[in-house]
This record gives structure tokens, C-alpha cells and sequence, in this order.
């Protein structure tokens, strides 16, 4: 009795699934069918209401209602995304007025995705990204909808909503997120919200003394990403910078973000700072040499060489390796240090020769490029 | 006598009840949740719901080769076109007979260098290091001595510069955008230290600079049958697995882990064939022991293209260096069964995969024999065993197809009416056949197995269509 039942369930299960293949087989082709029809729709619709925006420079009434029952719907969305994908191409300044005139109905919709699931939810910032929907002087509760999203557990809509935060141009807006980010337990990778900033559209100056203004109440990881941020942005801080690396009660990350700054924005009066963090000490991390050993790239001069020269010998393989992709930047050749390559330290002498033997290898690249171009 | 046969075989069949309901349930729950979870990334697509294709975090890919002349030129041509900024290279021929380094020194322009390898793990000296600046991205070939697979590996280990790297085999292809989406799940979640890419059969399928030109199905019937297989039992369950952090095995031929947490657990045990399997029970294993906030991800959007055996030898030197790997990674780990600070990886991923992988065939073959005797004692209802045969055939093989067809609509691929019907008959063979071929060769695994420890394990494989 108890297998006759069991092969019932098997025979009901592979019913279902059959079911459920067919179903899913015709709907997905219907999907695609109807999505297609209802963009090329969309687009007509719009187009009319183009026509009529430039005639008597505004959009009915019943087209914003029309408008926001379509769009309700995320497949509407998805259409509605279609159609202004051709549009902006077609009609590009027309279709801009449209969006503003498009204002009312964004912000009844924005609370509404909002509460939707975290697709939906994450679709939304997604098109005000992408057709730059913020901007306007009463833009005000859709960027509240936007940081509200900020606490959503998914990534993806937490990140479209930064996304079409950076496209507002608004610099304490995007100070307020970055608190309500760094106050929030969710894991957000620093690279994003890195490289996130630099779509910032908005005036930089002001998103940099904005976020010098807050720096002190960002937890160590939000400082450390803002200087990141700084590194691949702008070279004005670098008085700044050095302040904060001589500030012996900051974190060594945030000191560590420094040196790296330091190295790519090159600033005389760290010289003396940076030749002493590349002395490696019992009682600092190992990093400090490696990475200053590396900034000093950036810094030549005679002290640099002797430096560099004396981490080449030191035991640690990343203070090494620092130290002479530096010398070799610094233009040194076989001859200035052939007292190391020559001399009986095997990994000091190994890693010069590798470093020669790459500059060699770039040599004989550029001239087979210039051989090809003549 | 006759009575104690009898006992023998009701409790025989009670067993086999209860070992077939356990399976079936797996295989509807993972085939269940992996279509779902894949319908669930269609749909975060069409709405957007990924992160910008801009942001980059530095990989390196290990290549490990041993004998490949004929495939590696066309597998690093297909590397160097992916698209993704920031990586490197890092072909490691693992003492090959062949020209493998000659023909790729050659291809690529690439020079010897007196480049030092910082030996974080323990690895076979290497006996010549190419590197050149001729390419868009660093590329180095470490020609060292055989120690097979995983020791190249490790050597790739050593040699990387960057904080992740991907592993995947010489003869496999990436599609244009695997890169970024394996990172992916990197970016989304800092306790990620492994993440799994998904192996798709190349067999048949026309690529072009990383892109499908052209997918059909295999013309193989072999072939056929294992994408089927691939799809059922690799595919959904692991995304099963990934539910709650249990996967066990991140394939060979495609995986990104954390450089510094593969090298704190000593990076891959060149004593193991399963060496890919072997790490990532390694990584639960430390990162549990260690108090370690940890997860090992499965990127279904993550695309690697290889190609199966088509030849039925083949499959079996396959599917027997799969079968010891698992039995050597399980056996070496064997700390984790029933472990209860392993939470479910230990109650579910490692179960499963001792009981329906490990002792599966030997439990499948068994169950042939008892048949047998039961015949030939006239204790079986042979038209009943029949239809609970053929049920459950086609329970495996709707299910099956269920996995088959959510693979090919989300992932936008089509395939030809004669496939789809091919398909149909070809997953009820596959069960009904190929499967009990299959756990004979897996049983059977273990004969010669001092001998085969370090090989390569090579299988005939046909040049990929790269165009």
C-alpha cells in the first residue's frame, strides 16, 4: 500500500513538473511576443505625446494618468524603457522636456516600487539613473525614496539607488547616503561606493569639502574608501593627507590609504614622513616600508636610492619587491647597482635582475611597435 | 536458508525504499530551487538588478597545462579577449613531454626573465619563467617540473600578484563575460572566499571571441547524455547547496577563491586527484574550525565551456579519477561527518555526497545483485518491479528535462525541435542505462588506483571551434 501511494506522489510530481514545463515553454514565448508589442505601443503613445509637447509645450492630463497606471506595472516599466531607449535617440531634446513634464508621475511611483520586491524595487533607481530623472528643483521626496533604499538588503538596489543618487549632482545628498551606509550593518564594498563616486555629476570641489566636513563622524572603513576616493580624483588634498599620516591616533589602514595618496599625487613637504615610514621598525607594521617603499617612486633623490638600496636586502618579500620596481622606475640601471646585483645576497641580486629584464622586455615592445608604424 | 534470504531481502527492500524516497527528494528539491533560482536571475536581468559593469577587481587566471601544444595557444587567445580590465595571465606547464611552452613562448612573444617566485606554498621548482609586455595584459608561462596538476597550480599561486585567482583547465573556454560575473558575488558579499563558475559542454557549440556563434546541442549521443547529466546533477544541486553554504566541489575547470585564505589552508593537496573538490572541503573545514564569518558562492551566470568525453573509455578514466578524488577528499576530511559545528555542510552536503555519490554505486550495484537473487528465489513481483522501474525513470527523467529546459530559456539559448525531442528520449537512457554503466565504472575505480596517483588523467578531446 505504502509503495502503490509513494508511486502516486512520484506519478503527480512528474505531472506537475510536465505542467510546469509546458507553462513556462509557451509563457516565455509569449513574454518576449508581448514585451516587443507593448514597447513598439509605448513608443507610439509617447511619440503622439512628443508631437503634441512641441505644439502646445505641455503633456494632458489623461496621458500623465494613462502614464502612471501603465507604469505601475513593471512590465510597463520594461516597455516604457524600451520605447525611450529609441526616442532619446530619435527625438533626444523633446524627449527630455517629456521626462520633466514626467516629474508628477515619477515621485507617485517611486513610493510604490519601493515597496516592492527587491527586483522591482532595484528596477526603479535603475531608470532614474539612466535617463537622469533627478536634477530638478522639486526633486526632493524621490531623492527621500531613494535613500530609503539605502537600507534594502539586496546590493543591486542599494547600489542602482546610489547610482541615481551620484546623478543628482547633489553633494550633501550623497554625504547623507554615505552615512545612512556606513550606520548600516549590510556589507557594501568599498570599491563600489570608490568608484561609485567618481560618476558624482555635481560640482567635485563641493563633494570633497563636503566630505572633509563629515570625515570625522565616518566610521575607519568609510574614511579609508573617501580617501581612496580622493586618490583616483583629485590631487588637492594633499596637506590634508599629510596631516592625517602624521596623526599617529588614526588606523593603520586609513595611514596605509595615505601613503598611497601621497604616491600618486607626489607633495615635497611628506618627503622627510614618507623616507622614515620606509625604514622598516620592529614596532610598525610591515606594510608601512612596503607601501612607502613604493611611493617613493614618486620622490627622487639621493636619500630615496639609499633607502630603496637598504630595503633590497631586508627579509620581507613584499618590502623587497617594492623597492625595486621603485628603483627601477626611478630610471637606475645595472651599472648604479651592480654593487647589489654582484653582491652575496641572492634575493636582493634576483629580484634587480628581474626588474632589468622587464624594462628590456618593454624596450623591445615599444621598438617592435615603432618598427610596425613605420 | 530460505527464510533468512527472505529477511535478507525485505530488509534489503526497506533500505532501498528509504534510499531511493532520500534521493528522489534531493533531486526534486534541487531541481526545483535550481530552476527557480535561475528563472529568479533571468528575471534580475531584464530589470537591471546588477551592479555596473565598470567596476573591476583585479584576477589572476592559473592555466595549468600538461601536454595541451595542440589547445593552449587558442585557449590564451581566448583569454586575452575577455572583457575585463583588470587580470593577468598565468600558464603554468607542469613538465610537459611536448612543445607546450615552445609553441606558446613562440605564439605570444614571450621572453625568459630571472623573475623570483615567492614560495607561499609548497610546490616543484620551476625551470624557466616567460613573461612579455607584448600583450594587453601581463601574461607569464612558469615552465616547471611535473608534479601534477594541483603542484602547478600551487605554482600559478605563488607566482599571482593579484588577491584573487581563478583556476580553470587548459583546454576549457571562457565566455567573453565569465569574468566579471564570477567577481560578482566577490563584490556583493565580503565573507566570500570561493565562488564557483558553471561548466557548460562545448562538444558541438560554435564560439567566437568568448561569445556563442551557434549553440546546438551535441551530435555525440554521449555527449548529449552528459549535458543532461551536467544539468540535473551539477547544476541544481548546486545551487541546492548554495542555498546554505554547502557546496563541496567547485569544478577544476573554472573557480575564483581568495588568494590568502587558499594559501592559510596550504593551497591544493598535490597527493589528491580531486584536488578541486579536496580545497573546498578544505576551506569549510578552516574557516569553520577558525571561528572564520565565511562563504563559498556558485555564479550560475559565470559561463566556462568544455568539452566532454565522447568516447564511452573515455568517460570511464573520467568518471573513475572523479569517484577516487571524491573518495580521497571525503576520506582525508572524514572529521566533517556528522560534525555538528559544520552545521548543514556536514548534515546535508556531506551526507549527500558520501551517500549518493561516494557508496552510491556500490549501493545501485548491490541492488542489481539482490534482484537477482530475488528472481531467482521467486521473491519478486517481476511486472511490479517493472513499473516501480519505469516510474521512477521517468520521475528522473521529467526531472531532468525540467532542469534541461530552465537551463536553455533563462539563459537565452534555443535549441531545435529534434533536440528538444532528442532530449526527451535521450534523459530516460540516460538514467536507465548510462547511469548503471557509470556506477559500475565508479565501483570499479579503486583497482589500480597507487598507480594512477600523479597522472594527468588525459582523456582524447577534440580542437574547441574558436573561429
Amino acid at each position: 500500500m505504502f509503495v502503490q501511494i509513494l508511486i502516486y506522489v512520484y506519478l503527480g510530481i512528474c505531472a506537475g513538473m510536465i505542467l510546469f514545463n509546458i507553462a513556462t515553454a509557451l509563457l516565455s514565448r509569449r513574454r518576449e511576443h508581448r514585451s516587443f508589442r507593448d514597447g513598439i505601443r509605448l513608443e507610439l503613445t509617447v511619440s503622439r505625446e512628443l508631437d503634441r509637447l512641441a505644439e502646445t509645450g505641455a503633456v494632458s492630463e489623461r496621458h500623465l494618468r494613462f502614464m502612471e497606471r501603465r507604469l505601475r506595472r513593471v512590465n510597463g516599466m520594461a516597455a516604457f524603457d524600451a520605447a525611450l531607449e529609441r526616442l532619446c535617440v530619435r527625438r533626444p531634446e523633446l524627449t527630455r522636456s517629456y521626462l520633466t513634464a514626467l516629474n508628477g508621475v515619477t515621485i507617485t511611483l517611486a513610493e510604490d516600487y519601493c515597496r516592492r520586491d527587491e527586483i522591482e524595487a532595484a528596477y526603479f533607481p535603475y531608470i532614474i539613473k539612466k535617463y537622469q530623472l533627478l536634477g530638478g528643483a522639486d526633486d526632493a521626496p524621490l531623492k527621500e525614496v531613494l535613500l530609503k533604499l539605502l537600507n534594502e538588503p539586496s546590493i543591486y538596489c542599494r547600489e542602482n539607488a546610489m547610482q541615481a543618487l551620484y546623478t543628482s549632482g547633489d553633494a550633501q545628498i550623497i554625504v547623507r547616503a554615505l552615512r545612512i551606509i556606513d550606520a548600516s550593518s549590510l556589507y557594501y564594498n568599498t570599491k563600489l561606493l570608490a568608484d561609485g563616486l567618481l560618476n558624482f555629476n555635481g560640482d567635485k570641489m563641493q563633494l570633497a569639502e563636503a566630505l572633509w566636513a563629515a570625515f570625522e563622524d565616518f566610521k575607519v572603513w568609510m574614511q579609508v574608501m573617501i580617501l581612496n576616493y580622493f586618490r583616483f580624483s583629485s590631487g588637492a588634498h594633499c596637506e590634508r593627507v599629510l596631516a592625517l599620516l602624521n596623526d599617529g591616533a588614526r588606523d593603520d589602514e586609513l595611514h596605509f590609504s595615505c601613503l598611497r595618496y601621497l604616491g600618486r599625487y607626489p607633495y615635497p613637504p611628506a618627503y622627510a614622513d614618507l623616507l622614515r615610514y620606509a625604514t622598516p621598525s620592529e614596532n610598525a607594521r610591515w606594510e608601512y616600508a612596503a607601501i612607502a617603499s613604493s611611493v617613493l617612486a614618486s620622490y627622487p633623490g639621493a636619500e630615496t636610492a639609499a633607502v630603496l638600496k637598504r630595503n633590497l636586502y631586508h627579509p620581507n618579500w613584499y618590502i623587497r619587491f617594492n623597492a625595486s620596481q621603485s628603483l627601477e622606475r626611478l630610471g637606475f640601471g645595472y651599472r648604479d647597482l651592480i654593487d647589489v646585483i654582484e653582491g652575496n645576497d641572492r634575493y636582493a641580486s634576483e629580484i634587480l635582475r628581474y626588474r632589468f629584464d622587464m624594462r628590456a622586455l618593454e624596450e623591445k615592445g615599444k621598438e617592435a611597435a615603432v618598427c610596425m608604424t613605420a | 536458508m530460505y527464510d533468512g534470504i527472505k529477511l535478507f531481502l525485505t530488509i534489503v527492500g526497506y533500505f532501498f525504499i528509504a534510499y531511493l524516497i532520500g534521493y528522489s527528494t534531493f533531486l526534486f528539491l534541487s531541481v526545483i530551487v535550481g530552476s527557480l533560482d535561475l528563472y529568479k536571475r533571468n528575471r534580475q536581468e531584464k530589470f537591471k538588478s546588477i551592479l555596473p559593469t565598470d567596476y573591476y577587481l583585479p584576477i589572476s587566471i592559473i592555466v595549468p597545462a600538461h601536454n595541451e601544444e595542440i589547445t593552449v595557444v587558442d585557449t590564451v587567445r581566448s583569454l586575452l579577449a575577455l572583457d575585463y580590465r583588470s587580470y593577468e595571465i598565468i600558464v603554468v606547464d607542469d613538465g610537459s613531454s611536448d612543445a607546450t611552452s615552445e609553441v606558446l613562448a613562440e605564439a605570444f612573444d614571450m621572453h625568459v626573465v630571472h623573475r623570483p617566485i615567492r614560495r607561499r606554498i609548497e610546490c616543484r621548482r620551476e625551470e624557466r619563467v616567460y613573461e612579455t609586455s607584448a600583450q594587453k595584459v601581463p601574461l607569464t608561462l612558469i615552465r616547471k617540473e611535473n608534479g601534477g596538476k594541483a603542484d602547478a597550480l600551487n605554482m600559478g599561486i605563488n607566482a599571482s600578484t593579484f588577491p584573487y585567482f581563478i583556476c580553470m583547465d587548459a583546454d576549457s573556454v571562457l565566455q567573453y563575460n565569465s569574468l566579471r560575473r564570477i567577481a560578482q558575488p566577490v563584490l556583493e558579499d565580503g565573507k566570500v572566499v570561493a565562488v564557483g563558475g558553471i561548466v557548460r559542454i562545448s562538444n558541438d557549440v560554435e564560439l567566437e571571441n568568448g561569445r556563442v556563434k551557434r549553440y546546438r546541442l551535441p551530435r555525440s549521443i554521449l555527449a548529449f547524455m552528459q549535458v543532461l547529466e551536467y544539468d540535473r546533477s551539477f547544476l541544481a544541486s548546486r545551487i541546492l547547496f548554495d542555498r546554505f553554504n554547502g557546496s563541496l566541489i567547485i569544478s577544476g575547470a573554472f573557480g575564483l577563491f581568495k588568494k590568502d585564505t587558499v594559501i592559510a589552508v596550504g593551497g591544493y593537496d598535490n597527493k589528491t586527484m580531486g584536488e578541486d573538490m579536496e580545497l573546498v572541503v578544505k576551506l569549510h573545514e578552516y574557516c569553520t574550525i577558525n571561528g572564520i564569518d565565511y562563504a563559498i558562492r556558485y555564479a550560475t551566470d559565470a559561463i566556462c565551456w568544455t568539452q566532454v568525453p565522447e568516447r564511452l573509455r573515455d568517460l570511464c578514466k573520467q568518471r573513475k579519477r572523479w569517484h577516487l578524488g571524491l573518495f580521497q577528499s571525503m576520506y582525508k576530511h572524514r572529521i566533517m561527518f556528522c560534525n555538528y559545528r559544520l552545521g548543514a555542510v556536514s548534515y546535508v552536503s556531506y551526507l549527500y555526497f558520501l551517500i549518493y555519490e561516494l557508496l552510491s554505486p556500490f549501493i545501485e550495484v548491490f541492488g542489481v545483485f539482490t534482484m537477482v537473487l530475488a528472481w531467482w528465489c521467486d521473491l519478486i513481483n517481476v511486472p511490479f518491479m517493472l513499473l516501480f522501474f519505469l516510474i521512477y525513470a521517468v520521475f528522473g527523467g521529467v526531472l531532468t528535462l525540467t532542469a534541461f529546459f530552465s537551463r536553455i530559456y533563462t539563459a537565452d539559448l534555443s535549441v531545435s525541435f529534434r533536440d528538444g525531442v532528442k532530449a526527451v528520449c535521450l534523459c530516460l537512457f540516460e538514467l536507465g542505462l548510462l547511469r548503471f554503466i557509470l556506477a559500475w565504472v565508479r565501483c570499479t575505480a579503486f583497482v589500480g588506483y597507487k598507480k594512477k596517483k600523479l597522472n594527468w588523467g588525459r582523456i582524447e578531446r577534440r580542437k574547441i571551434d574558436l573561429k
